[in-house]
């Protein structure tokens, strides 16, 4: 039992291959001896209509049966025995099914997992059940090696014979005593779409038949259902489709994430170590996949905390997408997410971990959301370069969610011709549905989470009806070769053929301890040089496979470790330094060996989050959507409107916080004692029904106090309402306000986007700057910017004419701020918006007579915030945009008119392909919107390849306004005089669109450091929405901002203002989210 | 059995020809039900929903009804008596009015649907038939005046605010729990939320037969409302084969979707105004009603139609109320499931009540009480025939059936009931189509 210990054979292979044009990957199963095809053939009994699964495919495991040093391949097959082919090595597999008597013939099988359950140092096999529940051994099987190329079915004898819909089963030691438990993977018989599916608890509801998802343990050999008791769900709503096991909360102990197909949302099992579980999807990830299929868990930016990545069903290119892609409506949405499925999304996702329980979804930015009807994932290092790639599994033999099928061709009209005309009725039906093989995806890890895009040039391409793959050195060269399962075809056994002259690689053959022999569970960190690779030993993962069980870093360039620690299933670890790999070379460990603690210690937070209640953020309910359908996501929630200042005068920094559509902005008092007081403000409260968007305190009526101007706006009200006026307060000295209803002349009925103060006329007095943001039913129809001037008593005119005609038409306005960038003397202002460029329009003598745009700046702005961040003298400008982790791309348009000349304006988003417009809506919701459209596309085929140019007469489009985005990234740019530099700022800032920028120098090095926090969450579900921004720091430095150089918050919502205070000898940031709290950090 | 009896009445056009023609046509009025029907299918096959397909009979019907008219001294124009409907003009030249009514009438159906090639391609094969041995320039004139009308109904059409009303904003979800929201499987949107704004045909507003109120939403298991709903489940727990079958009969539900797992389908049925349409054919053919008659049952009746869904729709637009499939779902069964699949508007009043009822007024002044027929309409949707009495007796059939199916409550049947038939009786004593005096002397 003490006796654990661990093999470590070190691996460096050196060929002196030519160069070669060939790609890295060869398909060789037709010369191996492998020939394994899952024929799926539909009867009128059993076919996609009868079993829903039907289509759902078989598994790969990969591992050393007959412990030759050679990795054998078990291939899972539906309607075909299953098939044991032993290596031969050189490329050569024996098919030992029958001999071996692991065929499972005449029974479904789906999941196969190589584990040494009766810990003999063999690896056994335990098979996953599925199918229509009739037959004999309908039970899930398991394998006992018997050491001489032969098996026995032993599952009853271990109470492993589960009978039901299992998918997979991953075997692990969830609770520390030593032996491999097992969390048996089910795929809910429950149909789904017939009954109310979204009812709120269901999964607390044991599933009635006892087939749900299962956890056992392992009692001396005998498997306990342990499942409830230890907090797993085993509903009936449990569609299982994925088993990915991992540490996400770095404590060491195992935790389970559970990809759920359909409605239900996925689980995320934290493992409570002491033999139960916390279930925590909500709270570790903002948007989920919604038909969740195969997953895995690894560390792609070797920060040593893996990311998980979890595929779905949304189609590759924009042609599929149009015909197969079924997005759920606003309304479904929400119910869903009201009733607890969380946010769910039709896409794969890639879950960045950024520790402390927090995961980031980047799939957009990382261009992996979409890789067609996906089953599985497999993120391992294709190509030794130290960072690990994405594979996916692709393809679907029949296109079962076609639309054109669904609504034109399977409707009871059709069936009953067919039922009329022939007694084979479903399979014609079947017949007719159309079938497209597609390529499966391999994602080139390039950093920082960019990926190419690479199935074609690694030699993974190819069209096919790709399932379960699994990867594994088959050939012992130091790369990892790969298997996968296919319908209606042959599987595939992709050669590697990778120059590994170039690269070292290093493999880990754990020995493990005499109850778990092959270590699962293992964790492994490598140092090598600046690098840091880690891996875990959980060979079950993917879709219904296992790979196998050792572990395999890719090390570049790199030919010594600087170190080495394994962290054992029990917990302990072991340590070694200098590794050089001059060799093949063996070494192996005692467990009792103590090793030296490795000192990883944490970087220390600078930021750090208290607990101060301030006052909560309101929004009324309105959804923009019912009103301009077209839009791909709100404008409704912009606020609140934050100012701060000293408003009565003792010192302490106090806040106005506004509020939604009739809720009452508040005035919260600082006190000495470092809290905040709200206190009664009649007149505000009075103007309740206004929505604020901006707040700004200034000496209006020169009388030596703060007063408060609060800008109006919105959707939620027709276009002339007077609550979309803008309201001026005066303050009474002491901290009350009082509306000074004729102060402000009226410009006219519309939403106020900003506001900012200046003396711009030097006059002695504040002016404003008013900035239309869009018209409340119209979004895009122009606006403008309004320069009011202030008499000096507090009363203002609109002087846009005399000293400001550069700001008539400046479209959407967002946010704007006065300050003097060319050192004149005079505040200039900077104003940008929505599709608009930044502008800077410098004051001459009071006059802002020219517009000056920065070249190539379009975007999607929300705010600006002016500092000097490289210490150069000159102020530079930070403007926040839409972000980089969205299907949005650069090009993106907007076509408004009123299409159908009906006397209403349509916006239609396009995305930019080979210098078309094509337009971003499905078909229906363009339809809904002018059906006339549909004499053109009655079918879903018709809309496929349609631009724009080909829905609308060209008269039509020449009379559109069109609007253009050239840059989506936040970013900074560097003054140069009167020229600015653009620098998109790090990756991590385009996580989320940002709404809020400030600055300081939060680790006093002498250089500015900025504070970022946006998101938007009410986004249509086929766009999904922004949720990556929990509030981010980026520390400055000479060499500007870098990925390597940053601090991530923890803040949950959509963050519109962040503010600095200073109470009670604390600094705050203030983080102010819509409809919900401000957050407080403290530095 | 009925394909064959069309083809053959085809042949019968075949009248003996020469180069320069005749200039006369005869149209049997089995063409006119066929090229509704067709008319049926296209809006089966495009997928509109009842309000729209009911906008769709309408127009086209109008057109023929007032073409023929002006033929026949026995029948009175409709301009005058519609909202907004001006004469049609007059031909110009020698002209068949059959041919020129069956013309405005296709062109019109098929400017309303989308998928005009359907419509396009028969109409080629109708006219290859009817043009021979006709005098070519008279079968043009014909055509030229039907165009037209059509044109003249067109413009009329037109103004009736619906291709306003399809940018009007949508029905807003809310927490409110007496509120419609979207019910399973497919959660679907509320179709035509401003319906009542569609610019009525012969009714003075959409307004003018509001129904009583709901009963006040009270979720107290002592309450009136509480008790009409455990009325739908109780009733539906428990219904008889030939309940079942009159559910099922009435359905009418244009797009009714059906998903296992991934595999979705849809199951496309004419709507409940397209099965009054198949039961206007069914009531000429019984009659052997001329091409006249016809046209004058398909255009009172489409406007009966018509005008009570304008008249249905404002009010569940009103009311708003929520559906029993959601309420059940939540505080009584979860798993329960209506017969039929609710479909997508609000509960009160049941619109099959109100536009049946409505019809069966509209078909009784034509063909009279006690008119017994066997309703074969839904047989080829795989329905069997159902017997009825009268027309009357079909349209209470029709309005029963939705608690069978477990989508309305009783309030929405009786009161929809009253709704339907108070409409009904308006409109026919309301719109003249016959000149009296003309009329009895040739009776």
């Amino acid at each position: 039992m003490n006796k654990k210990h661990f093999h470590f054979l070190l691996l460096i292979i050196f060929f002196s291959c030519q160069e070669k044009q060939e790609p890295q990957f060869i398909d060789i199963a037709g010369e191996s001896g492998i020939n394994f095809t899952n024929q799926l053939n539909y009867t009128e009994e059993l076919n996609p209509y009868t079993y829903r699964n039907f289509y759902n495919g078989g598994g790969v495991a990969i591992g050393d049966v007959n412990n030759d040093g050679l990795q054998d391949i078990y291939f899972t097959g539906n309607l075909v025995d299953n098939k044991l082919y032993l290596n031969k090595g050189n490329w050569q597999f024996e098919d030992i099914t029958v001999a071996a008597g692991v065929s499972c013939s005449d029974i479904w099988s789906t999941g196969a997992t190589f584990v040494d359950v009766n810990a003999d140092g063999w690896l056994d096999i335990y098979v996953c059940k599925s199918g229509p529940p009739s037959g004999e051994n309908r039970h899930n099987e398991l394998f006992i090696n018997q050491k001489d190329g032969t098996f026995l079915e032993k599952s009853e004898e271990y109470g492993l014979d589960i009978e039901g819909l299992s998918t997979h089963a991953a075997f692990f030691d969830y609770d520390r005593d030593g032996d491999l438990d097992v969390y048996i993977l089910s795929n809910s018989i429950r149909p789904v779409g017939v009954t109310q599916d979204i009812i709120k608890d269901r999964r607390n509801i044991p599933s009635a038949d006892n087939g749900g998802n299962k956890l056992l343990r392992n009692d001396q050999g005998t498997f306990v259902d342990v499942t409830i008791d230890a907090g797993i769900y085993t509903s009936d709503i449990g569609y299982g489709l994925g088993i990915t096991l991992g540490d996400f909360n770095e404590d060491n102990w195992t935790d389970i994430f559970i990809s759920n197909d359909f409605f239900e949302r996925d689980y995320l099992y934290i493992n409570n170590q002491n033999g139960t579980f916390s279930e925590e999807a909500e709270s570790y990830f903002g948007s989920l996949s919604m038909g969740s299929m195969g997953a895995d868990g690894a560390d792609l930016d070797n920060d040593g905390k893996p990311e998980i990545m979890v595929t779905e069903m949304l189609p590759a290119t924009m042609e599929r997408k149009r015909t197969k892609a079924i997005f759920e409506s606003w309304d479904k949405y929400s119910l869903s997410a009201s009733k607890g499925y969380h946010h769910q999304f039709p896409r794969n996702v890639l879950q960045r971990n950024t520790g402390n329980g927090q995961f980031l979804e980047v799939g957009r930015l990382s261009g992996v959301s979409s890789s067609e009807w996906s089953w599985g994932t497999l993120i391992f290092d294709l190509n030794n370069d130290g960072l690990k790639d994405i594979f996916i599994s692709n393809g679907i033999y029949k296109d079962l969610l076609d639309r054109d099928y669904l609504n034109y061709m399977a409707n009871a009209q059709q069936i009953k011709a067919l039922i009329d005309t022939s007694n084979d009725a479903i399979t014609k039906l079947i017949d007719i549905m159309p079938s497209n093989p597609v390529e499966n995806a391999a994602f080139l890890n390039q950093g920082d989470f960019n990926f190419s895009s690479s199935a074609t040039q690694l030699g993974l391409g190819g069209n096919t009806f790709s399932n379960g793959a699994a990867y594994g050195d088959l050939d012992n060269d130091g790369d990892l070769d790969l298997v996968v399962n296919n319908v209606n075809m042959p599987s595939m056994v992709f050669q590697n053929n990778l120059d590994t002259t170039a690269t070292n690689s290093l493999k880990i053959i754990p020995e493990g301890s005499n109850e778990n022999p092959f270590a699962v569970g293992l964790k492994a960190e490598v140092w090598v040089g600046n690098e840091y690779l880690i891996n875990y030993n959980y060979p079950s993962k993917g879709f219904q496979s296992s790979v196998e069980p050792n572990l395999h870093f890719g090390l570049g360039q790199s030919d010594l470790i600087d170190s080495m620690r394994v962290t054992w299933p029990d917990g302990s670890a072991k340590t070694m330094y200098g590794l050089d790999l001059d060799g093949a070379e063996t070494i192996t460990i005692d467990q009792n060996e103590t090793g030296s603690s490795f000192n990883t210690s944490k970087n220390q937070k600078l930021l750090k989050r208290i607990a101060l209640p301030v006052a909560e953020h309101k929004e009324n309910a309105f959804i923009d959507f019912d009103r301009e359908r077209l839009l791909p996501f709100m404008y409704s929630n912009e606020g609140p409107a934050v100012a701060i200042a000293d408003v009565n005068g003792d010192g302490i920094e106090d806040v106005f916080l506004g509020g939604g559509k009739d809720i009452a902005g508040q005035l919260l008092i600082g006190k000495a004692n470092g809290t905040f007081e709200k206190t009664t403000q009649s007149s505000i409260e009075a103007s309740a029904i206004s929505e604020d968007i901006d707040a700004q305190f200034f000496d209006a009526d020169n009388d030596g106090d703060l007063d408060l101007y609060v800008a109006s706006g919105g959707k939620a009200f027709s276009s002339s309402s007077s609550p979309l006026n803008d309201r001026l307060f005066l303050n009474d000295g002491d901290g009350q306000f009082t509306q000074e209803k004729n102060a402000l002349p009226f410009l006219g009925f519309f939403s106020t986007g900003t506001v900012s103060t200046s003396d711009y006329d030097q006059d002695g007095d504040m002016d404003l700057f008013i900035g239309q943001r869009f018209d409340p039913f119209s979004y895009g129809k122009g606006g403008g910017g309004y320069l009011l001037e202030n008499d000096g008593k507090g009363k203002f005119s609109n002087a846009t004419d005399n000293t400001g005609s550069a700001l008539k038409s400046l479209g959407m306005i967002t946010d704007s701020e006065w300050v003097d960038l060319d050192q004149d003397g005079d505040e200039d202002l900077v104003a940008l918006g929505d599709w608009e460029p930044v502008r800077i329009f410098y004051n001459e003598g009071g006059q802002l007579n020219e517009s000056v745009e920065i070249p190539n700046s379009r975007g999607w702005w929300n705010t600006v915030h002016i500092k000097d961040v490289n210490n150069d003298g000159a102020l530079d400008i930070i403007a926040s945009n839409h972000g980089l982790n969205s299907f949005f791309k650069k090009g993106t348009k907007m076509y408004r008119n009123d299409f159908d000349n009906n006397g209403t304006f349509e916006q239609i988003f396009t995305s930019k392909k080979n210098g078309k417009d094509y337009p971003v809506n499905d078909r229906d919701e363009l339809i809904m919107q002018m059906p006339s459209l549909k004499k053109q596309l009655i079918y879903y085929k018709d809309y496929a390849d349609k631009s724009i140019e080909d829905l609308f007469e060209r008269s039509v489009l020449n009379e559109s306004e069109i609007f253009e985005v050239d840059l989506l990234e936040t970013s900074l740019f560097i003054n140069q005089g009167r020229e600015f530099k653009q620098v998109s700022l790090p990756a991590e800032a385009q996580y989320a669109p940002v709404y809020a920028i400030n600055t300081a120098d939060i680790n006093q090095d002498g250089f500015e450091d900025l504070v970022l926090g946006g998101n938007q969450f009410l986004v249509k579900p086929q766009f999904g929405r922004y949720d990556a921004s929990k509030g981010l720091v980026l520390f400055g430095s000479a060499e500007g901002f870098s990925s390597n150089n940053l601090e991530f918050l923890t803040i949950d919502g959509q963050i519109r203002d962040i503010q600095k205070v200073e109470l009670n000898a604390k600094r705050l940031f203030l983080f102010f989210t819509n409809n919900g709290p401000v957050e407080v950090y403290e530095w | 059995m009925k394909r064959n009896f069309l083809i053959l009445s085809l042949f019968s056009l075949l009248f003996v020809a020469c180069d320069s023609g005749e200039k006369s046509i005869t149209i049997p009025a089995d063409v006119y039900h066929q090229s509704m029907d067709k008319l049926s299918d296209v809006i089966v096959h495009d997928i509109f929903s009842p309000p729209v397909a009911s906008r769709i009979y309408a127009y086209p019907s109008i057109a023929m009804y007032e073409i023929l008219a002006q033929n026949n001294a026995e029948y009175k124009t409709l301009s005058g008596q519609l909202t907004e409907l001006e004469s049609i003009p007059t031909p110009e030249e020698e002209v068949s009015y059959e041919l020129a009514a069956l013309e405005a009438f296709l062109i019109l159906g098929q400017k309303l649907i989308f998928s005009e090639d359907r419509i396009e391609s028969y109409k080629t094969e109708l006219y290859t038939e009817l043009q021979t041995g006709v005098n070519k320039s008279y079968f043009n004139a014909s055509l030229v005046y039907g165009q037209q009308v059509a044109d003249h109904i067109w413009a009329w059409a037109d103004k009736d605010n619906y291709k306003q009303t399809r940018t009007y904003p949508k029905f807003t979800v809310t927490d409110d729990p007496t509120r419609w929201q979207p019910t399973p499987p497919g959660y679907f949107e509320a179709i035509e939320p401003h319906w009542t704004q569609i610019r009525p045909f012969a009714i003075d507003s959409s307004t003018q037969f509001v129904p009583e109120r709901p009963t006040a939403f009270d979720m107290n298991p002592k309450s009136q409302f509480y008790k009409e709903l455990m009325e739908v489940y109780t009733v539906g727990n428990t219904l008889n084969e030939e309940q079942k079958e009159i559910a099922s009969f009435w359905d009418c539900n244009p797009y009714v979707m059906n998903q296992t797992g991934h595999i979705m389908g849809s199951t496309k049925k004419i709507t409940p105004g397209g099965h009054w349409i198949g039961i206007i054919k069914i009531a000429c053919q019984k009659t052997e009603s001329n091409p006249m008659k016809s046209a004058e049952a398909y255009a009172l009746t489409s406007i009966a139609l018509a005008d009570a869904f304008i008249s249905c729709w404002d009010e569940k637009f009103r009311s708003n109320l929520i559906r029993p499939e959601t309420l059940i779902n939540e505080h009584i069964d979860e798993e329960w499931v209506p017969l039929l699949q609710t479909p997508p508007f609000p509960e009160y009043t049941s619109g099959h009540s109100v536009i049946s009822n409505a019809a069966a007024v509209a078909l009784t002044s034509i063909f009279g009480d006690d008119f017994a027929f066997d309703d074969t309409t839904e047989e080829k949707y795989g329905l069997p025939v159902r017997s009825f009495t009268s027309f009357v007796d079909a349209s209470e059939e029709a309005a029963i059936s939705r608690l069978y199916g477990g989508i309305h409550y009783m309030p929405a049947i009786e009161n929809g009931v009253t709704q339907g038939r108070a409409l009904g009786n308006y409109l026919v004593n309301k719109i003249e189509l016959r000149n009296e005096s003309l009329a009895q002397s040739k009776d």
